[in-house]
């Protein structure tokens, strides 16, 4: 088991990094929208 | 003085569930065990693609051969580069990284065990919707980088389930990546300082960064791609106004990254094993580790090379192409800190010292034709010929022949707790040599004569003697990696048992036995340098000229 401070680490870096992801997948998205519509 | 040990954490119930059946396989969210099956499932793929590139080359092997028609050349050419990259090459580093990353940083585990097998299984998934295309309508054929509008336009769904199978992988590799980058940065053991970690899990780290920030891009075009194609949109879709450089853009921009995501674990695996052959320390630790992270950083700035031939400005093209030469740098970098590791040292020719050697060569090869490739001039010349077919094979297919191999004959012992058979591993490793540089070097001679890649026969009896002797070269590369195979399941069975440290390593992992307990250590020796189980066995020597003093 892992303690509970590292764990709470693990937790919040992992968010940071998903949320991260989703924010360039969303940026791509917006890029393919300008490029191709705008 | 005595080596003194921190005990590690209790050691808990096995964490595969218990005993050696399938389903405590199946089950299992024990790293190493996740790490034996991402190795198993990665060369399987392997020998698929490589069964696909020898159809390529008997096809290939003459002119006007009709071993199989263009259509099925396509897919099969389309599924060799995926399967390859997708499949084996980038899979692979996870399989090693999620066996070593926890033991080379002294950990019991990896940060989210759950999540980690859901990265294996989502692999697998993701292989298998992706070559259920061939019993549908058959599998995409519009190349590994499906490049709009043959992709848009590709009839059947062989292209939908070439782009969902790559979702599914994709999201598997983002999910695998952040569980890297947790664990190396939070669940190091004490006095394991980044500035001491490992050089594989240096590039681990760097491998997971880069596939945070580049997934996402191709999930985007990915996900446009589907739309187009299902959906009316017209993103991509010339017919419709679409934009297919678009498609293009955010392909190389996920996509040269990769080339480094491939590339850097592989040249963490040298920087392990140079060393320890070599019995020196690493020379210029720290330049390799920069060299590392430079490379992650330049890899994100040159995606344009790949598409010089598509027109840019003069002022974009030279951007691309400065940027593109600067890589050369911390590569050089880390090739002359390789030599200089060698350098003097007492050179110990086992196997993974040899494939690690022959990585060097053969990468410096594909290193300097990437150079003149770089160059735009050069590179309109050679666009889509062969040329960049060998350049290509010549910087990533070393890492899959040369660099894993040699990580495979390193850990191999530490990870079943036998010794491969040397003599067999020696003679693979030539056969391997001469059949990769058959395969591959006359390919060079076929782009500068003009033969364009991606073709599925040819008339130009010109071409035929570089075609033949490249055809004849992946049979002997063929019966090399066969060889090596063999040596891997005939030494599973085998009486060469493998002691916990067979080649007197430096990092961690060879300080706990061979194969390792479910727990990893029953303690961790004190980490005061990058070399830890040289301290370790240094310690130990003064102990014992003290003790007979």
């Amino acid at each position: 088991m892992i303690d509970k401070p590292t764990a709470t680490r693990n937790l919040r870096l992992g968010l940071i990094l998903s949320v991260l992801g989703v924010l360039i997948f969303a940026a791509t998205m917006i890029v393919g929208v300008i490029v191709s519509h705008g | 003085m005595v080596t003194e040990a921190y005990p590690t954490q209790a050691p808990a119930a096995p964490a595969t569930g218990g005993g050696g059946g399938l389903w405590s396989w199946i089950s299992t969210v024990d790293h190493k065990r996740i790490g034996i099956m991402y190795l198993i499932t990665t060369f399987f793929f392997f020998l698929v693609g490589g069964v696909f590139a020898l159809v390529l080359r008997l096809q290939l092997s003459g002119p006007s051969k009709t071993l199989v028609s263009p259509e099925t050349y396509d897919q099969i050419m389309t599924m060799h580069g995926t399967t390859m990259i997708f499949l084996f090459v980038v899979p692979v580093m996870a399989g090693f990284g999620n066996y070593l990353v926890p033991l080379q940083i002294g950990a019991r585990d990896m940060a989210f065990p759950r999540l980690n097998a859901l990265s294996f299984w989502l692999l697998l998934f993701g292989g298998m919707v992706m070559y259920s295309s061939f019993l549908w309508t058959g599998a995409a054929d519009a190349g590994w980088t499906s490049y709009p509008p043959l992709s848009v336009q590709s009839p059947g769904h062989g292209q939908d389930l070439w782009i969902v199978g790559l979702h599914i992988l994709g999201i598997s590799s983002f999910i695998g990546a952040l569980n890297f980058i947790c664990t190396i940065h939070n669940m190091r053991a004490p006095g394991m300082r980044l500035s001491r970690l490992p050089l594989f899990t240096w590039t681990i780290d760097m491998y997971a960064f880069m596939i945070v920030a580049a997934g996402p891009v191709l999930a985007g075009a990915l996900t446009m791609l589907l739309l187009d194609r299902n959906y009316g949109t017209s993103f991509y879709n010339p017919d419709h106004n679409g934009n297919v450089l678009l498609y293009q853009h955010l392909f190389w921009f996920y996509s040269h990254p990769v080339v480094y995501v491939m590339a850097l674990p592989g040249f963490g695996m040298i920087s392990e094993i140079l060393p320890v052959f070599s019995r020196k320390p690493l020379f210029g630790y720290r330049a390799l580790v920069y060299s590392t992270v430079a490379i992650a950083f330049l890899g994100f700035l040159v995606w344009g090379h790949h598409m010089f031939a598509v027109g840019f400005s003069e002022p974009v093209q030279i951007w691309f192409m400065l940027a593109s030469m600067s890589i050369a740098v911390p590569t050089g970098v880390k090739i002359f800190n390789w030599i200089g590791t060698m350098w003097m040292g007492q050179l110990r020719f086992e196997p993974p010292m040899l494939f690690a050697v022959g990585f060097i060569g053969l990468f410096l090869i594909g290193g300097l034709s990437g150079i003149m490739l770089a160059i735009y001039p050069i590179d309109q010349q050679v666009t889509d010929t062969y040329f960049v077919v060998a350049h290509f094979h010549y910087v990533l297919g070393t890492v899959p022949v040369f660099a894993v191999m040699a990580g495979l004959h390193y850990w191999f012992p530490k990870i079943t707790g036998k010794m491969l058979d040397r003599r067999l591993a020696v003679q693979s490793f030539w056969v391997i040599f001469i059949g990769f540089n058959m395969t591959f070097f006359p390919m060079h001679g076929m782009g500068l004569s003009g033969m364009p890649r991606r073709i599925a026969t040819y008339t130009n009896s010109s071409w035929t003697i570089y075609n033949q002797i490249a055809t004849l070269g992946s049979l002997v590369l063929a019966v090399g990696v066969l060889m090596v195979m063999w040596n891997v399941l005939s030494s599973l069975r085998s009486s060469r048992i493998a002691p916990g440290d067979p080649w007197g390593g430096y990092s961690l992992e060879w300080y706990t036995s061979s194969p390792p307990p479910p727990h990893n250590f029953d303690n961790l020796p004190p980490i005061r340098s990058e070399r830890p189980m040289y301290d370790v066995r240094r310690e130990r020597a003064l102990a014992r000229e003290g003790a007979a003093s």
